[in-house]
């Protein structure tokens, strides 16, 4: 047997390793998803379908207080246990975490207003978010939103 | 329990009185929730010449700030909020509880708010919330622009406000307030302690106006924007009779002098330029900052017309090397005659009055989110910003001397 040839019957070795490791017998080509991955949340009654990470950030530093309909703007958030927060508040917020903390103690101790509630379980941003009409959530991404929408970031 | 609700630490951390199951909260419309948070800080510190802030070449640990405050959201437009201070340093504060700020706000869109009461003063990136040690890498921000010896002048104003925030879709967003009031000063506080036999009877304010624009870049992180101060201060000052006599009779005043005068500081001018760049854990801030104005005496052989204008300016560079630690710098430099940097003129007793430059380096250390130590050193060079405790004798001061400083803090 050629080395070439028995490269490629060890890398056919490899490969039925993988795919026998997989219930289903299928190759895996997509990435498996993070604990920190997060989708967006919203009411159901809300008509949007994908925001802006602009707009959410707004929403979640309060600069933005209202949709484009009026209705005020009600974010919540995770505890900090949960790591999509620290995600979301990097790729979203644009922050760190003691960057984040920084903010809300300018704008406590300057009487401009207080952080968004952060959440214990999943199932209290979803009861939050089905409960305010004009509320925006985040999860992590494998948990089921259980009747809230889930919008696109953009 | 009170109305149906109990005050406890809320999940974020926040003392509030508000439902604890989110459920509930969705629920129950009668009541609004009502926030309380606070801070106390102590420090100490330390200088190796000159008394700087407090009796510093002899260590002081008079270096305490608290706050609490109550805020409310009365309706998805109205918010409602006030805080007291008080502060011990060295003579400055010797904590007198004081109304920090106390105003409605009404957000009627997002890129127009008005508030009405006691507003934290905006003046450059920091100024609002110069007294939150929490909220900042330095014990001591720069004081080329935050001049804790100034900081009575500076803190808030009475009356109004606008304010707003808006997008501007790919070029960032835009944030703004205006202002228009009075700035009450209290003639007691020791920031304004005057040597020998005069003494301080009260400041008028006859007015105070000024504004705040930021642009926020489409890079993440960066801010670039500008402040405004215009106001005109009064200072009532007294002697007693024995001096006053003693003055009529050099000719220094006229024969009816009574004893009183006055210091108009007119046409005060304040503006800084700022920039700002958060990154990842880095944090780049630098300001340069322009005080003009006049004061005349209203007895003009006491002391002659005198035009100010003062450059002021710093770099700062702060890094988070950890979840919870982070360190950083600055050089920061006043010169109290743009015109005269080096000192040089009759005007200054010493070539070090006209200058301060300050090399400083701060480490902070977060033992969790409501609990900091932080540890802070300074190289001075010049004494622009140190009150001369003796004007007769001037030996006392030395230009190049270091500044210590410990600080912890708690919030809630």
């Amino acid at each position: 047997m050629t080395g070439a040839a028995r490269i490629g019957m060890l890398m056919s070795l490899l490969l039925a390793a993988q795919l026998a490791d997989r219930p289903d017998g299928h190759a895996s080509t997509v990435r498996e998803a993070r604990d920190d991955d997060f989708r967006v949340i919203v009411n159901p009654a809300n008509r949007a379908r994908a925001l802006s990470r602009g707009f959410v950030r707004g929403a979640y530093l309060k600069k933005a207080t209202a949709w484009d309909d009026g209705e005020a703007i009600h974010p919540v958030g995770l505890s900090k246990r949960f790591a999509a927060r620290e995600r979301f508040a990097r790729e979203v917020l644009n922050k760190t975490p003691s960057q984040l903390r920084a903010y809300w103690n300018q704008q406590i101790f300057s009487g401009k207003g207080v952080p968004p509630p952060e959440l214990d379980s999943e199932a209290a941003v979803i009861a939050y978010v089905l409960h305010h009409r004009g509320a925006v959530g985040y999860l992590p991404a494998s948990v089921d939103p259980a009747g809230a929408a889930v919008v696109a970031l953009e | 329990m009170v109305g149906g609700v109990s005050l406890a630490h809320s999940r974020s951390g926040h003392a509030q009185i508000a439902p604890e199951d989110p459920q509930e909260a969705a629920e129950d419309t009668s009541l609004p929730s009502i926030a309380i948070h606070g801070f106390v800080s102590q420090g100490a510190f330390l200088s190796t010449d000159n008394d700087y802030l407090g009796h510093s070449e002899r260590g002081s640990v008079e270096f305490l700030e608290a706050a609490v405050n109550v805020q409310t959201q009365l309706t998805d437009k109205l918010r409602v909020g006030a805080q007291l201070f008080t502060r011990d340093l060295g003579p400055i504060g010797n904590y007198a509880m004081v109304l920090d700020w106390a105003y409605l706000d009404y957000r009627w869109r997002d890129w127009l708010g008005l508030r009405a009461g006691r507003i934290k003063m905006p003046f450059g990136l920091y100024n609002e919330f110069a007294d939150v040690d929490a909220a900042r890498l330095p014990i001591l921000l720069p004081q080329s622009v935050y001049s804790i010896v100034d900081r009575d002048f500076l803190l808030a104003q009475t009356g109004t406000a606008i304010y707003g925030s808006t997008p501007l879709t790919v070029a960032g967003g835009i944030d703004y307030q205006a202002f228009g009031g009075t700035v009450f000063v209290d003639a007691n506080s020791s920031a304004l302690v005057v040597n020998g036999p005069v003494e301080l009877d009260s400041v008028d304010t006859k007015y105070a106006a000024g504004g705040q624009l930021f642009w926020r870049a489409p890079l993440p992180g960066l801010r670039l924007g500008g402040s405004y101060l215009r106001t005109n201060l009064d200072f009532h000052f007294s002697t007693d009779a024995a001096t006053a006599a003693a003055l009529v009779a050099t000719g220094m005043v006229p024969p009816d002098f009574d004893g009183t005068f006055t210091y108009d500081y007119r046409n005060i001018n304040l503006a800084v330029g700022s920039v700002e760049l958060a990154r990842g854990d880095w944090l780049l801030s630098a300001e340069y900052s322009r005080w003009m104005f006049d004061v005349v005496n209203s007895v003009p052989m006491l002391l002659p017309e005198i035009e100010v204008d003062s450059e002021r300016f710093y770099g700062m560079l702060a890094y988070r090397l950890t979840d919870q630690l982070e360190a950083g710098t600055y050089y920061s430099v006043v010169f109290a005659d743009a015109g005269d940097r080096d000192g040089k003129s009759d005007r200054f007793t010493e070539s070090h009055r006209a200058y301060q430059k300050d090399l400083a380096v701060s480490t902070r250390f977060d033992v969790n989110d409501f609990w900091l130590w932080k540890l802070e050193a300074h190289y001075m060079d010049g004494t622009a910003e140190v009150l001369d405790p003796d004007p007769m004798d001037h030996d006392d001061l030395a230009r190049h001397w270091g500044f210590f400083l410990v600080k912890t803090t708690v919030t809630f």
